[in-house]
């Protein structure tokens, strides 16, 4: 064997895979034994799975500690007693149970504090002492005596413990936060955001020989998204707005009280609330037509999601019909590598300002600014870059789950600034939502309602490794030519602002990204490349559901006509193959149902060709990304990305990729000799192509002149 | 730097593990043997009931003074009960010291990729492992008069002082030192050191770490009167640490000569 490969690289090189994992704020790095996280394109969330070692149950309250910890009874006494004498001494009313009991509480706490500090172990000492004594306000316990057979039972209240304590269970609780950061194996200096998450299930086991593991499992931001419900129903809230002439729009206004919000205006208000008084982080105003129901209404934010840079992103040249995004802050990007640059997870001084937390109000605490400048002054400088080191930034985010919280992310959505003319805008941005079968509002999982529209017009939602909540169009008609090949300085979206701003003044660069959307011969381990016949459809029919009401259905010719969309080119090869797909939600006009015909057929075919790749570490790879595989030489589409390090001797890393949307080499060549990807067929075997439709081909950087010819199909296809 | 008295054979405790953590090591640049001693918490517990790691770092108030093991204090009392420290009459004649690196291969489609898992200072060394094998001596309780033990030298022993019994009990000392709890009754971690000298290592150094195997040995008729042995030791820590110890021969050296 040779010491080069065909390309001049080393065929033997060096790899120094580095993580570290915080779970609670508590660095464990040191007993991970593996650690694998996992992010999705679709329903499924990011997830992450780390293997501790537990040895002598470091991580358990086993029955010895607890029993010192919290069931000595002698405590309790000890401090009632001393209380009752200082009570007694004093001469205060000696019925005033409520003070005698609090200070006794706090008298309990202060001994058993002092026992948490008498443990060996550092870990647990520091996260029982922080988790102990957290108790909620005075909760009333329903009085169920009588009621349901517990004649002994009686109303009492109580203060609940957030983190209640059992004996032999883990330290960590469900909900605690996780953040785990991997080092770029073949870079040193350089490290990335892998994980932001939710602690969800423990998985504790002792072997015959003794051996202690457990295995902790987390979910991404999304949790709280899936957990918090929300209902707009206006015949609670707004009576008012539900009186309707038509029938028909009185059991739309029940079904869905969403209805009529742009995608942006919706995910917005399901994220950061509605505050019609203005003083939260968030309001939508009137200038959205359909908004006028919704716009009255208080909807309660989830987490602490930063309004601060949170933005619409749009992509594209100038549109000809606006949209109208109310109050939302938007801006431009004229690349996909500046709007990479915005939501890049590799590890920057910069991120220190950029995720710190804020308040209800969207504006920053003053102690978090105070605390994170402290924190800053602490730090080691880098002498060559003279920012703070990596390492450094790691720690003060995992280790400050105060001013860095888990649900700190912010809303990035990325959308085009032009749809063509003759496309029906609002099927992509508004009419997305279900209004069959349902009588009343239900109260729907934030998530779940996200996730539906974002499915119906093949956007994608999903978690960045940092914590944001990125939703946007489908990036696989590009290449990752237009991400960039040059590192870029980044840019930053800052609040009222409404524009990006060059982040120069930290002199940092992110990306280039176009190479880590590619892998070679010599990143792969092993692919699998599947075709399935049986998921190739040809021709799909839709139709617009005219019973809405507030749309003129026409004729019944004109809305009974069924909108076909038919893949000619693959006929001869795969026959005749329909798909009658009756829309999800009213579809307005004909059009509309051709483009989502043309949707629903991009959706069907893009699983028939599939492909899965374990390769070398590439911490960058990045859903919706287009990537080149270059042993098939093929682009397909990142759904699924995981990054596993098994640690010590025989452990590894690796990348597992899975993409679809395959698009292969047929030939043809670009103006400048470049390989032109398409569907099998060409492009006519995807006539809605995002990127001719939305023009963006003359404004990526390094884009591919695309064939006349291939353009005239599109858009005969699309008109 | 004082050197300390070679030609002693009479170290105590305090003396071994002091030497070695303080830096004023004895050094073997001579032919002259230092004998290599075995201990754990749970022994050193048996001097000083307050024994822990940190006491490694204060061994003043470490009092040790009336448990010397050396030759001839072998008594009837220490017989019956576990040798705080475990001298050896005999040294180990083989101790392999092994270190492989934790490197992973992983080939690609064009190359291949070594994983190195580093430590924070970037290190990709594996755990120290020592292998070490040995001969007990002379054990052959019926030459050795050993006249101080009550009822042990009236086995009828007339020939010389062989030290037979002091052999086996320091033998059998480690044999059980092998079998050790990892886990002491207060919850805290049993650990066991081993100071360490050689011509390799003039500098005598403390290892702490475990047992990975628990003695091995085998009775051997070609081999009546001795018993070849063998175990490992898995190191967690070297006093004074291994990546100085160069600096540290060099210092002796110089004071030496």
């Amino acid at each position: 064997m040779s010491i080069r490969d065909s390309k001049g690289n080393l065929q033997a090189r060096h790899a120094f895979p580095a993580y570290r994992v915080f779970i609670y704020g508590v660095n464990v790095t040191e007993d991970v034994l593996s650690v694998e996280v996992s992010y999705n394109v679709g329903r499924a969330p990011n997830t992450c799975t780390i293997t501790l070692a537990n040895e002598l149950d470091k991580y358990i309250l086993t029955t010895p500690e607890f029993t010192t910890l919290f069931g000595d009874v002698s405590l309790v006494k000890q401090a009632i007693q001393k209380r009752i004498k200082e009570y007694l001494d004093s001469g205060v009313d000696k019925n005033d149970e409520t003070d005698l009991g609090a200070a006794a509480t706090s008298d309990i706490d202060d001994l058993i504090l002092k026992k948490i500090k008498q443990l060996n172990n550092d870990i647990k000492k520091r996260v029982l002492a922080s988790k102990f004594n957290i108790r909620t306000e005075v909760i009333e316990i329903p009085d169920i005596a009588g009621k349901l057979g517990g004649e002994n039972v009686r109303q009492y209240s109580a203060r609940a413990y957030k983190y209640p304590f059992q004996a032999e269970d883990p330290i960590f609780h469900a909900n605690d936060p996780i953040r785990i950061f991997m080092r770029d194996p073949y870079n040193p200096r350089k490290w990335y955001h892998q994980f932001s998450g939710y602690l969800s299930n423990f998985d504790d086991t002792v072997d015959e020989n003794n051996q202690r593991i457990l295995t902790v499992t987390g979910e991404g931001p999304f949790k709280l998204l899936r957990y918090a419900r929300v209902t707009t129903n206006p015949a609670v809230l707004d009576r008012a707005a539900i009186i309707k002439s038509k029938d028909l729009d009185f059991r739309a206004a029940l079904s869905e009280g969403f209805s009529g919000l742009t995608l942006p205006e919706l995910f917005f208000t399901i994220i950061f609330g509605n505050d019609p008084s203005e003083e939260g982080k968030f309001t939508l105003t009137d200038t959205s037509p359909n908004a006028s129901q919704v716009r009255t209404m208080n909807i309660d934010a989830v987490g602490k999601f930063r309004i601060n840079g949170s933005v619409v992103v749009e992509f594209g040249p100038d549109r000809n019909d606006p949209l109208i995004l109310s109050n939302i802050p938007t801006a431009n990007v004229t690349s996909l590598a500046e709007y990479q640059s915005l939501i890049d997870h590799e590890v920057k001084e910069t991120d220190l300002d950029d995720m710190l937390t804020e308040n209800a109000d969207g504006n920053i605490p003053a102690d978090a600014e105070s605390k994170k400048e402290a924190l800053k002054g602490r730090a080691r400088i880098d002498p060559n870059t003279n920012n703070i080191i990596a390492e450094d930034v790691i720690n003060i985010i995992g280790e400050n789950t105060d001013i860095y919280p888990i649900d700190g992310g912010r809303l990035i959505m990325l959308v085009p600034r032009s749809f063509q003319a003759d496309v029906n805008r609002e099927v992509l941005l508004k009419d997305f939502l279900d209004t069959f079968a349902l009588n009343t509002t239900q109260f729907k999982s934030r998530l779940g309602i996200m996730l539906d529209v974002v499915e119906r017009i093949e956007f994608v939602f999903y978690e960045s490794p940092k914590g944001d909540l990125i939703c946007e169009f489908p990036l696989y008609d590009f290449d990752p030519d237009d991400f960039g090949s040059d590192a870029t300085v980044p840019h930053k979206f800052m609040k009222g602002r409404n524009s990006l701003t060059l982040d120069q003044e930290t002199k940092v660069q992110r990306g280039p990204f176009r190479n880590k959307y590619t892998t070679t011969k010599r990143n792969t381990y092993n692919f699998s490349k599947g075709i399935t016949d049986e998921k190739v459809r040809t021709q799909v029919t839709s139709y617009y559901h005219p019973l809405q009401g507030h749309k003129k259905p026409g004729t019944s010719r004109e809305y009974a006509a069924p909108q076909e969309v038919t893949l000619e080119h693959l006929i001869p090869l795969y026959w005749y193959r329909l798909e009658q797909v009756p829309p999800k939600a009213y579809i307005a006009t004909n059009e509309a149902a051709k483009l989502y015909a043309h949707l629903t057929l991009n959706k069907m075919n893009a699983d028939a060709r599939t492909l899965g790749i374990n390769a070398a570490p590439n911490l960058g790879a990045w859903l919706n990304r287009p990537f080149y595989f270059e042993p098939r030489n093929c682009i397909g589409t990142l759904m699924s990305v995981s990054h596993s390090i098994t640690w010590g001797m025989g452990g590894t890393m690796d990348t597992r990729l899975n993409l679809n949307y395959i698009r292969g080499w047929d030939g043809l060549l670009d103006d400048q000799g470049n390989a032109v990807y398409t569907t099998i067929g060409g492009f006519p075997g995807r006539p809605l192509n995002y990127k001719l439709l939305f023009r963006l081909k003359d404004d990526v950087d390094g884009a591919s002149e695309l064939p006349a010819i291939e353009s005239s199909i599109v858009t005969e296809g699309v008109g | 730097m004082p050197i300390i008295d070679l030609s002693s054979e009479v170290f105590n405790v305090q003396d071994v593990l002091a030497t070695t953590l303080f830096g004023q090591s004895r050094v073997s640049l001579r032919a002259s043997r230092i004998p290599m001693n075995f201990t754990s918490t749970r022994r050193l517990r048996l001097i000083n009931q307050d024994f822990d790691r940190a006491s490694l770092n204060d061994l003043a108030q470490f009092d040790v003074q009336d448990t010397t093991i050396s030759q001839g204090l072998l008594t009837s009392e220490t017989v019956q009960s576990d040798l705080p420290v475990i001298q050896m009459n005999v040294n180990p004649n083989s101790i392999n010291w092994r270190q492989p690196k934790r490197i992973t291969k992983k080939d690609t489609q064009e190359g291949s990729i070594f994983f190195h898992f580093t430590n924070a200072r970037g290190q990709n060394n594996d755990i120290l492992v020592l292998d070490f094998k040995g001969n007990t001596g002379n054990i052959n309780l019926l030459g050795d008069s050993a006249p101080e033990i009550s009822g042990v030298g009236a086995l009828g022993a007339t020939g010389s002082d062989t030290d037979a019994m002091k052999k086996l009990i320091i033998w059998h000392n480690l044999w059980n030192l092998t079998r050790e709890t990892m886990i002491l009754e207060d919850n805290t971690i049993n650990e066991f050191m081993i100071t360490y000298s050689s011509a390799a290592i003039p500098l005598e150094i403390m290892l702490i770490g475990f047992f990975s195997t628990t003695l091995e040995w085998s009775d051997n008729a070609d081999k009546p009167n001795s018993k070849d042995y063998a175990f490992s030791f898995t190191v967690q820590e070297v006093i004074p640490d291994i990546d100085d110890l160069v600096k540290n021969i060099s210092t002796f050296t110089s004071d030496f000569t």
